[in-house]
């Protein structure tokens, strides 16, 4: 079995854990609780940018709609985790027009015993400080900013990919180097003064920064 | 950026644009409690300007904020980040980056108290940074593990000022005793292991850049104001961290290097198992006060100095390990510090009462 298939049949299982990494982050920076489309924007920059910090996303492909990315497996497993109670409802409110719209946060006394087996296995190692360093830039973004920080990020938001169609930053294209995220988060060394080298936190930082500045206008 | 790489909606003059006004992230990289401690020292910085004063502020890291503060009296402060609520005399619950926070309801009317009422609260066992204002400058301490390991803390020097030379040695010594000593201290916290086998002395594959991502993470947390960073280390062992200071100047902000520090690992054995000639020891000696001097210039720092790590079987003591470079340290004024790595906890009781001074000054 080729390493794409056997992510593709693991997927669940895989996103299952991810998604409480990625709650534990978001809770560790002060992140939640958090909305639905905001955890997607999330999960979105947890994928586009994996390669940065050395490995690989686990959802490399997502179709650009209107508005902020997002992704219906990840969607799907969630919901299993609030039905397990590993997520938390933490309220739910009636916005009209759009329907109930809920805050997440985690249940971390529930999801600590899985959380620690995650984080004892080898191919899951630097999965949490990425996330962390990830989750706490992600956290300087407004509020209400942070969906359009997703659909600013240079892979969703270019020209080339037309609504509609599918941004590909690493299911069957290179996670590097056709990866625009990957390759503008390397550009930000160009314009270093001599003698600095930005680590893969740095660049991440930086990355941000940018995205951050874009969602703001 | 190689040739033809495509950075779709993101154009390079806004990448370029970024870069001219942003500044290197001092928390890029860092470990939770050491963002902690500069969240906290931003926290205190302005409040001090708002002329606070008091007793005791205490800052508790929270992994689960909701759930922790369900577990006593709290009540939600939201906007504790923009600095305009008091702080002293209270203790905080809050998370990485204060951006959710809740007053615990506990006694901090001294230090005796607070830490009773912390333990008692249950919230012993979270890292906690202590403000201390009685003083004419507030000063800080982190317990990592908590107040209930009281004997386990690192300063958090809330000061713009230049680093001492006394002051950055003794955070070195406190991290060589926490964190180096012994086996078993590098192994807490999760830390990247110093050594392959310690009991046969074989290191783990380049021990400096395992002490250096260490090292740099404490000295992020204690010196929060500063920006702390690391060149990648190269291939012949070469291990630089570079201390940089926000300055005004002309009106303009700007920064000045003001320390940098070059690391050394001394050992006698490769991480495979095959020893290491006593010249080519002697020449890792020579050589990081070399690149120290060098790495100064390069930078326009305004102090350098060369840090070593002997994990040799025998502590020979400075005088015999520095004998060929003292001179050349005193006359470019780099302290020569050292700290020598036991093999074992046995072997560093036994070696107590022989601990290193610093030589060449």
């Amino acid at each position: 079995m080729t390493d794409h298939s056997h992510r593709q049949v693991h997927l669940p299982t895989l996103l299952r854990g991810r998604i409480l990494q990625m709650f534990a982050a978001l809770e560790r920076v002060g992140g939640t609780p958090i909305e639905t489309k905001t955890f997607h924007a999330f999960a979105f920059f947890t994928n586009v940018l994996s390669p940065v910090w050395g490995f690989e996303p686990l959802e490399g492909s997502v179709l650009k709609e209107e508005g902020a990315p997002y992704f219906p497996t990840l969607q799907h497993e969630l919901d299993r985790l609030v039905g397990e109670r590993f997520v938390v409802v933490h309220s739910l409110r009636l916005n009209d027009g759009v329907g109930l719209e809920a805050t997440f946060r985690l249940d971390s006394e529930r999801a600590r015993p899985v959380l620690d087996a995650l984080a004892g296995l080898p191919d899951q190692a630097g999965v949490g400080d990425f996330l962390t360093e990830l989750a706490d830039a992600f956290a300087e973004i407004d509020v209400d900013r942070r969906d359009d920080a997703a659909a600013e990020d240079a892979s969703y938001s270019d020209p080339a990919i037309s609504r509609g169609r599918v941004v590909d930053f690493g299911e069957w294209r290179s996670s590097t180097d056709d990866n625009p995220a990957w390759v503008a988060a390397q550009a930000f060394q160009d314009y270093m003064p001599k003698g600095v080298t930005l680590d893969r936190a740095e660049k991440i930082n930086f990355y941000m920064q940018l995205m951050k500045k874009r969602a703001h206008g | 950026m190689a040739e033809g790489r495509r950075t779709g909606g993101v154009t390079v003059d806004e990448i370029e644009a970024l870069v001219r006004i942003a500044e290197l992230p001092p928390e890029a990289g860092a470990s939770s409690d050491a963002r902690f401690c500069m969240d906290v020292a931003r926290l205190v910085a302005a409040r001090a300007a708002a002329q606070e004063s008091g007793a005791f502020s205490l800052f508790l890291r929270s992994e689960a904020l909701v759930d922790d503060a369900a577990k006593a009296e709290c009540v939600h402060v939201p906007l504790l980040h923009n600095g305009n609520d008091p702080i002293s005399g209270h203790v905080w619950l809050s998370t990485i980056g204060i951006r959710s926070s809740y007053r615990v309801q506990l006694d901090v009317s001294d230090d005796a108290a607070f830490v009773a009422s912390v333990l008692e609260a249950g919230f012993g066992h979270m890292p906690t940074v202590v403000v201390d204002w009685r003083g004419t400058v507030p000063i800080g301490r982190l317990y990592p593990e908590g107040l209930s390991r009281d004997d386990l803390s690192y300063q958090v020097s809330f000061s713009k000022l230049p680093i001492s030379e006394e002051n950055l040695k003794s955070t070195l010594d406190n991290f060589y005793e926490t964190v180096l000593r012994t086996p078993s201290a590098i192994s807490r916290g999760n830390g990247r292991r110093i050594w392959s086998d310690a009991r046969r002395g074989v290191p783990a594959p380049r021990p400096e850049e395992r002490i250096q991502g260490r090292l740099l993470d404490t000295l992020k947390g204690s010196y929060p104001t500063h920006t702390w960073r690391a060149e990648p280390v190269t291939e012949d062992g070469r291990a630089d961290i570079v201390a940089i200071r926000k300055i005004m100047a002309q009106g303009r902000p700007a920064t000045i290097t003001e320390w940098v520090l070059e690391l050394k690992a001394l050992a006698d054995m490769t991480s495979t198992g095959n020893p290491v000639a006593a010249s080519v020891v002697a020449d890792a000696i020579e050589s990081a006060i070399e690149q120290a001097i060098a790495y100064r210039c390069d930078h326009n720092a305004e102090r350098a100095a060369a840090c070593y790590f002997d994990m040799r079987r025998e502590d020979v003591g400075d005088d015999e390990c520095f004998s060929e470079i003292i001179d050349i340290a005193r006359d470019e004024n780099i302290p020569l510090w050292r700290w020598y790595l036991h093999r074992s906890t046995p072997a560093a009781r036994a070696g107590r009462g022989y601990l290193n001074s610093s030589a060449g000054r």
